[in-house]
């Protein structure tokens, strides 16, 4: 019986979030600190010709000011491919090209407006079909120069800076066996984290060129590494600090404003200096997510199984590609969504764009991708005369199937919660709409999702036992509001039998708290909780060894119990965690063993590359995540308006460690997920952003939310801590297929990109755009031959 | 923000010398709502700052036999929770209350949304189809202008140097009426109105003004003229004058919404604002 | 010019001077070092920034400091009575009516608001309370279900 694990623990961080004593970057005030604001790029393309700092210089209360010239070595996580500012050319609106810190933010404010730069316009693409034609400008001319990972495959000379294959069974037997081919088109835009907290760090400079950043981000340590790269310091020079964090999504994860207020801080020694984004900056400075525009064509035979797919997706990379290389690669290795299929052939392109910068956001490339499949799968059944959730169980991964990359699986989820969804959403039943002129509609939507990380991530935990019997806890997985801190203790507490309000957890502070890779990918439930159940068992077993001595009991017969080693066999005989904290006191006072402290690493077991030609390979991931949402929506008919009335959500988590947040998860990334699907898009006219603020873009508020059912299953995952597997991005990933779908069902109207605004909606009934499946071939003479598609509409 | 004076008065004829002073260099605040968003984007860069919500007879809210007066500094909460504006007026506090947020309506001023003359401004169209009058403080006396008189464009009012907006006077309303606010926007809580319809009926004659589809708030003569000449209004009979309702207007296509569909919206807003209205008609 | 003013802060008076340019937010937050009020936005759309001032929620980022003059001010710091958690400190713990925790002390102060003025909200009140408060992590139900269980306890 677990006692911690399991139950719904209170949130660790509650009291400091509720009494606004919780201290965020932007909380910070030091003692001397300066302000930094940045000159950005009115230009989607352009060379910079001159940059002329004098007058900003010579303001008063301006203490520094960089150009590119002062940061002029490329980094990146993936690919090295940007600098943190620009410098031969910019190469979307909104680049930073150069940057002040003054006393005042007002004064340094001014500054900007005083710095004089001039450009040469260049040609600029804004789309990534138009960017990957031979003839298109180029934005990285240097692209064969930069360094990259060796699973990243860019193509100098182009535009391409990833093209990741798939390459799975005999693709041309399998359409040659399919008795219906169909092609369909589907295209996701830009979108925008919004995190309620803008980025922010703090950046001082010690005399001893020491550098500590305050930061709000997801990954202390990548930001130490790649920021002890672009400014030639060791790594112990380097301190990254996180406190509290307002909000992640993936918009926090690498790298962004440290690389900025570094070498501002290294021109003021010891003075700090904070810089702020403003919520237009974060808007269009900070990363969004990649559009991406996807191409299925898909053999299917008549009993429905699919037996061939040929997956192509673009993905609209932005000006810099660092990251995004491995969302395109993520893409493609998780193709063919959560179905078996013997044969498929995808390419997966990462394509510059004159664009805001794409990065990780909250899926990683799978709810773009699932929009395309579980649309298509969608299109294909009603074609062929299918129930959607009966075709989908038929290709659904079942136990023992393979994934796209060939891996086989087990102890397979999928099945069971689409029909959990299925059963929560009264599958086939019609319900009567709230008013005349309205309809209602059902949809489905699966996923699946692996946490997109190199084979060899590691994580890290301590654990110190105090001489009371309570313990710190130490990691740097960040607790972004997704609960880890607490899920993280809970673990602790269990193997430990120490109350999780007698563990304080402590992280984010790379000069003291260990290892942790990046806290992204849905992994730190998965990476971090086996890090402290090592730990902690780590622990327990110095505390076992000692309580053997101290009570003459061999310790295969001693066990934790409510905070005391016992014996299992003499319940009364037993020793206090307490007393045994800093050793084992011996009855001649002698001492042995001293402090307990527990360590803990961790790093996926057995997570191998794949083939670099096919993408095949037995794990290329450390394990999969299934979940199905089945959604009832209703229309306004006459305004295109489309009200989400219910949302069933199944998801196979392995493990629920604390059914209250793992539910705040899910239904935090059903709301994202529905503003996805209704609201969200970046509006660009040739690469500018129109909409970069609240007042255009918008999130969903309260009365956006729906009826939510929340299924958590368990199906244990083996290598996770006790069977758990990651949840936090796959909340969000079905929700805009199974919208899109649930219009189909009410009105036979079929839309292929988002979001699906009123205005879309409205258009697509009055003008009759629903996009027809396009079947290119037919052996069995079914309907609808011969239909073609409209595009993207 | 660029830095600036700020006074705060108590007297109208000290606001009016100091507006008179400054000329385009000073700014009214009211709510803030609108003035501080344009300070901070740096969109208006005033020398000073003249607070008047240190000026009592504008916080007041009457009803007389000249009808009722909104002072200026009284925000959409005030007069969303009058009793009077409720009982007389509904449909201005119907409008008053789908402004911005709660937090924002305790502090947004419907003087300050007309004097903002923004197309989308929510409680103008009201204004207009309740023949409101702006009453106008200068030294040398007061001036009530009708309100479609006050508008002159986007951001654009009849205010002269040394002016400033008293309140707003809405004559009283004798007989049968009923009237209703339609806004249509993106998403539910604080948002723009996309396109928007005010619909006021007063013993069997129409009023109707259109916000977010031109300059101006537009009154809409032929939709009113088809609606006056109905014996029954209805989903059916009312479709003429939805027709009439796109002609009358000429919205651009912006990022909240492309031109097509804001006269598509028109014609459905107007509808429903007119059906509203109906049901409210006693 | 710098003006003088004085007002009253979860219950302590303060006198300051600042300058006209600076928002009432900016203020609290750096002068009298009271940050659980956030800027989300700025510009009114987000709520993080919310506050009590005489009994009325506000946007404090759209207010300047010097209209603070006289008034009297509640920041979530003065929820918590002498080391007693407020009712709805306790039902947002409770209910984990918050993740990240940035759209929190606006949120808290917003249904604050509502409780004083109307201690029995109907469900439309509350989503009228707090529709102008922004929280991208919880999907806002766990927060209705906050809020409605603070109301039933102070009835
Ligand atoms: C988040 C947000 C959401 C919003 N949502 C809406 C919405 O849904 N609908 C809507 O219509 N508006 C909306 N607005 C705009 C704004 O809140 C309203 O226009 C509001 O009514 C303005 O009133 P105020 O008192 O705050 O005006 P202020 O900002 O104080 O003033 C506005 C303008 O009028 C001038 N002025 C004010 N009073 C006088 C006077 N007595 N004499 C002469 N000139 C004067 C000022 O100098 C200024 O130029 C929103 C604003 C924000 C920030
Ligand atoms: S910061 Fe004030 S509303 Fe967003
Ligand atoms: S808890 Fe993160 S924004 Fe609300």
């Amino acid at each position: 019986m677990l006692k911690y694990v399991g139950h719904e623990v209170k949130r660790v961080d509650g009291l400091e979030k509720v009494t606004g004593y919780a201290k965020y970057v932007d909380d910070l005030k030091m003692a001397g600190m300066l302000y930094a604001k940045i000159k950005k790029s009115p230009y989607a393309h352009a060379k910079i010709l001159k940059i002329d700092t004098s007058k900003a210089a010579a303001l008063e209360g301006v203490k520094a000011i960089i150009t590119g010239a002062d940061v002029p070595n490329r980094v990146g996580l993936y690919l090295e491919d940007k600098t943190f500012l620009a410098t031969d050319k910019v190469r979307f609106v909104g680049e930073a090209v150069a940057a002040v810190a003054a006393i005042s933010e007002e004064i340094a404010e001014e500054a900007v407006e005083l710095i004089e730069v001039e450009y040469e316009e260049l040609p600029g693409v804004f789309n990534a079909m138009d960017a990957i034609k031979h003839d298109a400008p180029l934005l990285h001319e240097d692209l064969g120069n930069y360094k990259y990972g060796p699973i990243f495959f860019p193509k100098p000379g182009t535009n391409i800076s990833n093209h990741y294959k798939i390459r799975k069974g005999d693709i041309d037997k399998g359409f040659a066996e399919a008795d219906y081919i169909m092609e369909n088109e589907f295209y996701v835009p830009h979108i925008q984290h919004a995190p309620i907290e803008n980025h922010s760090v703090i950046a001082l400079t010690e005399p001893t060129g020491k550098v500590t950043v305050w930061s709000a981000c997801q990954s202390p340590y990548a930001v130490r590494k790649a920021l002890s790269v672009a400014f030639k310091l060791p790594l112990h020079k380097v301190r990254v600090v996180t406190p509290a964090v307002g909000g992640g999504f993936g918009g926090k994860a690498g790298t962004t404003l440290e690389g900025i207020t570094i070498p501002l801080s290294q021109k003021c020694m010891g003075r700090p200096v904070k810089l702020t984004y403003t919520r237009e900056e974060d808007m269009v400075g900070s990363f969004v997510r990649q559009g991406c525009v996807a191409k299925i064509k898909t053999g299917v035979k008549k009993d429905g199984r699919i037996v061939a797919e040929e997956n192509t997706f673009y993905w609209e990379g932005g000006a810099y590609t660092e990251y995004g290389v491995n969302i395109a690669r993520a893409g493609g290795y998780a193709s063919s969504g959560p179905y078996d299929i013997p044969n498929v052939k995808a390419d997966s392109y990462c394509v510059y764009t004159n664009q805001p910068v794409g990065g990780p956001y909250r899926g990683f490339g799978m709810s773009e991708i699932h929009f395309a499949i579980e649309q298509n799968l969608d299109m294909i059944a009603i074609q062929m005369g299918m129930d959607p959730v009966e075709f989908r169980k038929i290709n659904a991964i079942k136990d023992g199937g393979h994934t796209v990359t060939g891996q086989q699986l087990y102890n397979v989820g999928i099945t069971k919660c689409i029909e959990a969804a299925e059963k929560d959403i009264e599958w086939g039943k019609t319900n009567k709409a709230s008013g005349p002129n309205k309809l209602r509609g059902k949809g489905i939507a699966c996923m699946y999702k692996a946490p997109s990380q190199p084979n060899n991530v590691a994580s890290a935990a301590l654990i110190k036992i105090n001489e009371d019997g309570t313990a710190n806890l130490m990691v740097t997985a960040m607790d972004l509001g997704q609960g880890s801190n607490t899920a993280l203790t809970q673990i602790a507490a269990e193997v430990l039998t120490i109350p999780v309000e007698k563990i304080s957890i402590i992280t984010g502070d790379t000069d003291v708290t260990p290892y942790e890779w990046q806290t992204v990918a849905s992994r730190i439930t998965y990476c971090a909780g086996n890090a402290v159940k090592k730990a902690a068992e780590d622990a327990k077993e110095q505390l076992i060894k000692l309580g053997s001595i101290g009570l003459g009991l061999p310790a295969e017969y001693l066990e934790l119990r409510d905070e005391h080693v016992v014996s299992s066999i003499y319940p009364d005989k037993k020793k206090s965690i307490a007393s045994m904290a800093l050793g084992l006191e011996m009855p001649d006072g002698s001492g042995v063993h001293g402090p307990i402290m527990g360590r803990g690493s961790f790093i996926p077991p057995n997570v191998r590359n794949t083939d670099k030609e096919t993408g095949q390979g037995e794990k290329p991931v450390a394990f999969w995540t299934f979940g199905a949402q089945a959604i009832e929506i209703e229309i306004d008919m006459e305004t295109g308006q489309i009200e989400v009335i219910k949302v069933a959500a199944a998801y196979d988590v392995g493990k629920v460690i604390n059914p209250q947040l793992c539910r705040g998860q899910i239904e935090g990334g059903i709301i994202q997920g529905i503003g996805s699907a209704l609201l969200e898009h970046q509006i660009m006219e040739k690469g500018k952003v129109k909409n970069p603020n609240f007042v255009d873009y918008k999130i969903p508020a309260v009365r956006d939310v729906p009826e939510m059912v929340i299924r958590m299953l368990e199906i244990p995952e083996i290598t996770g801590p006790y069977g758990a597997r990651g949840v936090g991005e796959p909340a969000m990933v079905p929700t805009a297929p199974a919208i899109a779908n649930a219009i189909y069902n009410a009105i036979g109207i079929r839309i292929n990109s988002l979001p699906l605004s009123a205005e879309k909606v409205l258009d697509a009934i009055k003008n009759n755009k629903s996009v027809a499946c396009k079947v290119v071939q037919n052996n069995k003479g079914a309907d609808g031959e011969g239909q073609v598609t409209c595009g993207i509409n | 923000m660029k830095n600036f004076e700020y006074v705060k008065p108590s007297t109208m004829e000290a606001v009016a010398d100091i507006l008179q002073q400054y000329g385009d260099g000073a700014k009214i605040l009211n709510g803030g709502t609108d003035l501080l968003v344009r300070m901070r984007d740096n969109l208006i860069k005033p020398q000073v700052v003249v607070d008047i919500k240190g000026i009592s007879e504008l916080r007041k809210i009457e009803y007389t036999e000249e009808g009722l007066f909104i002072g200026a500094a009284v925000t959409m909460n005030e007069v969303i929770c009058s009793k009077i504006v409720l009982e007389k007026y509904r449909i201005l506090a119907q409008s008053a209350h789908e402004v911005g947020s709660y937090q924002l309506r305790n502090r947004a001023t419907i003087v300050g949304n007309v004097c903002n003359a923004s197309p989308s401004g929510d409680t103008i169209a009201p204004l207009y189809v309740l023949s409101a009058k702006v009453k106008i403080f200068n030294k040398d006396g007061i001036r009530l202008v009708p309100i479609e008189n006050f508008i002159l464009g986007v951001r654009k009012i009849d205010l002269k140097s040394g002016e400033i907006v008293l309140g707003i006077l809405l004559p009283p309303i004798k007989g049968q009426n009923g009237g209703s606010y339609y806004k249509h926007a993106r998403r539910k809580d604080v948002d723009l109105a996309t396109v928007a319809v005010a619909a006021f009926c007063n013993e069997g004659q129409w009023k109707i003004a259109y916000a977010a589809v031109a300059p101006t708030i537009l009154r809409g003569p032929k939709a009113e003229e088809i609606l006056n000449s109905l014996s029954e209004v209805d989903e059916n009979t009312l479709i003429p004058a939805m027709d009439a309702a796109t002609s009358e207007v000429t919205p651009i296509s912006d990022v909240r919404a492309g031109k097509e569909y804001r006269l598509d919206m028109i014609r459905i807003s107007l509808k429903r604002a007119v059906l509203a209205a109906l049901e409210l008609y006693k | 010019m710098k003006h003088e003013i004085s007002f009253t802060i979860n219950g302590e008076k303060v006198h300051l001077e600042v300058e006209p340019n600076k928002t009432l937010l900016k203020m609290i937050r750096e002068d009298l070092n009271l940050t659980g009020a956030k800027e989300g936005c700025g510009a009114g759309e987000c709520g993080s920034c919310t506050i009590i001032i005489d009994g009325k929620a506000v946007n404090s980022c759209m207010m300047l400091a010097v209209e603070a003059d006289g008034k009297d001010i509640m920041t979530v710091e003065g929820l918590a009575k002498s080391g007693v958690l407020d009712p709805l400190q306790d039902t947002f713990i409770k209910n984990a009516a918050l993740q990240c925790g940035y759209c929190t002390p606006g949120m808290l102060m917003s249904a604050k608001a509502l409780l004083m003025r109307n201690p029995n909200p109907s469900e439309d009140d509350i989503k009228e309370a707090i529709g102008g408060n922004l929280c991208r992590c919880t999907g806002y139900k766990v927060i209705l279900d906050a809020i409605k269980e603070a109301a039933g306890q102070i009835n």
